[in-house]
């Protein structure tokens, strides 16, 4: 495993001026992925998994938000010491992202094919050669065709019957789960690196949930693509995901595999969070909680921000507790553990 | 085609619109307190040339019957005598509503481009430079007065500077190009006389100018706000994040977003612009409706009154139509029903 990781984000601090003070929304964020990971980050809304997710793009917008310290690192280079046209390129080429409401991600006014074909040439050509859409010569004509064709294959990939006739459409035809293949499509238009996918079923109703997760299985396979998955719902990470990394108030407190985080949870939040999970096999307990309300963050809690709910709170929770390694695949962050290797 | 017949059922539905408002017009110009005859005739008229007045415009016949002979003369093409200078209404209206027209047009044309553009300038710099100063030119020149700005323009660029002539919408040696549509920019480049054209627009471009402040700031101000709004949407950051340009995102997928409004303000501000261009008309003698519509009404001249009334609700029904149909082809989502 010495080879560059594909994407390390390195003890990322965030701040967001409000009108309460400024929030510390991440704090120190730590998460690592390979080349073809399938990782999942989860957490509680607010949590900063959504802030974690945007501040590889580059999206989050500054003012209010300020990165104060920490790396973004994509195959070893800094994304936060790029230009803004540098990073533009650099989305075009390396990133796919979705969002969470598809009504809202595509714009109302133009065809998915005007906008279909926008993502496609911008990812595949600089955006200083792609052509006016005035713009008649054989060279530009050549390219709007080619964009077209390479559209019509990215609708039938995202499972779109009839998607040569559908791209004359306005977004307000497709239906919400359509919307999204659409959106999937666009993502996937540049054959991106890394697709970054912020609670991309959360808006739809659960029968087409399980089709859009399926879509992104299938496509993981078949494209042999790297995800982060950011999601609240567990249901979707033992579905989808082969790595996880929990997110509290701002930080990551345990990273695994999938199966070791189910079956063997470490970080008293995970166990919390599992345990709140109804399953099949406990169906007469009644649901569990965690007790108390995650903190403000412009006043977070010291040292470990979990301690104040934490059932296993010690003297030493007032420390900001390191990264403690359990197994190969297994880190905590957690002042109960020692390192195991 | 839709969007074609959509035009010609609203074109049909003008028609009534129009009957109510020549009804009201007529209605509301006859019931005034005042006596047209009396003011026309002057004050040494006798009783019997007052008589012979009335009877010649028909004022003798009771109101219905006046009305119905009104309306049957307009579909004849007659749209009847000025009580005061005995000129035909038609023929004034010819001269004078291609002028007026023309600088409203003019006027809208220069604060829709420069409004739009000032206004998406504000928005990329929200609460920088360029957005308080932008505010700040706006603001001073609407807080002016228009008569009072069109004098300091006259000064300023007439007189001192002399760059431009300060009225009239030729120089008086010269003759106009050949009738077509009367808006002289129009007709000079439709007989290609690049000559009057350059006149005209040299002429016309001062007075549209100062026109066209109220309007501009208006538009900028309600382009930067739907600007603000349009650019904080979802599919923003979404165009952003799939390395699509800012040009690109700004000026093709957010401006039409924002632009819808824009357009409604800009239809707004034109029937505004049109009533208002008498005190511009009136500064840079320029030889439009204005003085027309307040010598008529000041001296209750109901047949001009009723002429210039029905030729602005023309021209502001078309432009609600052009605006509607504009919104339809902007926005997919707003079906002719």
């Amino acid at each position: 495993m010495s080879s560059t990781p594909l994407l390390e984000i390195k003890d990322l601090h965030l701040e967001f001026k409000t009108f309460d003070g400024v929030a510390k929304v991440l704090a120190g964020v730590n998460l690592t992925m390979q080349r073809g990971d399938v990782l999942a980050l989860v957490g509680e809304t607010g949590c900063g998994k959504s802030m974690t997710a945007l501040a590889v793009p580059r999206l989050i917008p500054m003012p209010p938000g300020k990165i104060t310290r920490g790396q973004v690192l994509f195959e070893g280079q800094d994304l936060l010491k790029k230009s803004p046209e540098e990073m533009q390129r650099f989305r075009a080429k390396h990133l796919g992202m979705i969002f969470q409401d598809p009504t809202t991600n595509l714009n109302p006014l133009f065809t998915i094919r005007e906008q279909l074909i926008d993502a496609v040439l911008y990812q595949q050509h600089d955006a200083n050669k792609v052509p006016s859409k005035r713009n008649f010569s054989s060279r530009a004509r050549t390219m709007r065709k080619q964009a077209n064709e390479r559209a019509i294959e990215l609708m039938n990939l995202v499972g779109i019957q009839d998607g040569e006739k559908r791209l004359s459409d306005y977004p307000h035809q497709f239906s919400g789960g359509m919307r999204q293949r659409v959106l999937i499509a666009m993502a996937l238009a540049g054959e991106p690196d890394l697709l970054i996918a912020d609670e991309p079923t959360t808006a739809l109703d659960v029968t087409i949930q399980a089709q859009i997760l399926g879509l992104i299985r299938d496509l993981v396979k078949k494209l042999n693509l790297s995800v982060l998955l950011i999601t609240h719902n567990l249901g979707v990470v033992a579905k989808t995901c082969e790595k996880v990394a929990v997110m509290y108030a701002g930080r990551v407190v345990e990273e695994s595999s999938v199966k070791d985080l189910f079956k063997n949870p470490k970080h008293p939040y995970t166990q919390g969070l599992i345990n709140a999970v109804p399953t099949r096999h406990t169906p007469r307990r009644g649901l569990e909680g965690i007790p108390g309300l995650i903190p403000n963050l412009t006043q977070p809690p010291e040292g470990c921000r979990f301690h104040p709910r934490c059932p296993k709170v010690m003297d030493t929770c007032q420390q900001i507790p390191e990264a403690r390694r359990l197994s190969a695949e297994h880190k905590v962050y957690c002042h109960l553990y020692e390192d195991a290797l | 085609m839709k969007l074609g017949s959509y035009f010609l059922r609203r074109l049909l539905l003008l028609i009534p619109l129009l009957f109510g408002l020549s009804l009201l017009t007529f209605t509301v110009s006859r019931i005034l307190p005042g006596d047209p005859v009396g003011l026309a005739a002057g004050p040494q008229a006798t009783e019997e040339i007052k008589e012979s007045l009335r009877k010649e415009f028909g004022l003798d016949k009771p109101l219905p019957v006046q009305y119905l002979s009104y309306i049957g003369n307009l579909f004849r093409g007659e749209w009847g005598q000025s009580l005061y200078s005995r000129r035909e209404v038609a023929s004034d209206l010819k001269v004078y509503f291609p002028a007026t027209l023309e600088l409203t047009l003019a006027a809208i044309l220069f604060a829709g481009i420069f409004g739009t553009l000032l206004g998406v300038v504000s928005a990329l710099n929200r609460n920088k430079l360029p957005d308080h100063l932008a505010r700040v030119v706006v603001l001073f020149f609407v807080s002016f007065p228009a008569f009072w700005l069109a004098m300091m323009f006259q000064l300023v660029f007439g007189l001192a500077l002399d760059w431009f002539p300060i009225g009239k919408r030729l120089n008086i040696l010269m003759t106009p190009p050949q009738t077509i549509t009367g808006l002289y920019l129009l007709d000079s480049i439709l007989t290609w006389n690049w000559k009057a054209f350059r006149m005209a627009a040299w002429h016309l471009f001062i007075p549209a100018l100062v026109l066209s402040f109220g309007a501009l700031a208006s538009i900028t101000r309600i382009t930067r706000a739907n600007m603000l709004e349009a650019l904080d949407k979802d599919f923003v950051r979404m165009e952003r994040a799939l390395g699509m340009p800012d040009r690109v995102v700004i000026f093709k997928y957010v401006l039409r977003n924002a632009f819808i409004a824009t357009l409604t303000i800009i239809a707004l501000e034109f029937g505004w612009l049109m009533a208002g261009a008498v005190l511009v008309e009136t500064i840079f003698d320029w030889p439009g409706l204005g003085l027309y519509i307040v010598e008529s009404s000041l001296r209750l001249d109901f047949q001009p009154i009723m002429g210039i009334t029905i030729i602005y609700g023309i021209v502001f029904s078309l432009v609600n139509i052009f605006t509607d149909m504009a919104y339809g082809l902007l926005d997919p989502r707003i079906r002719y029903g």
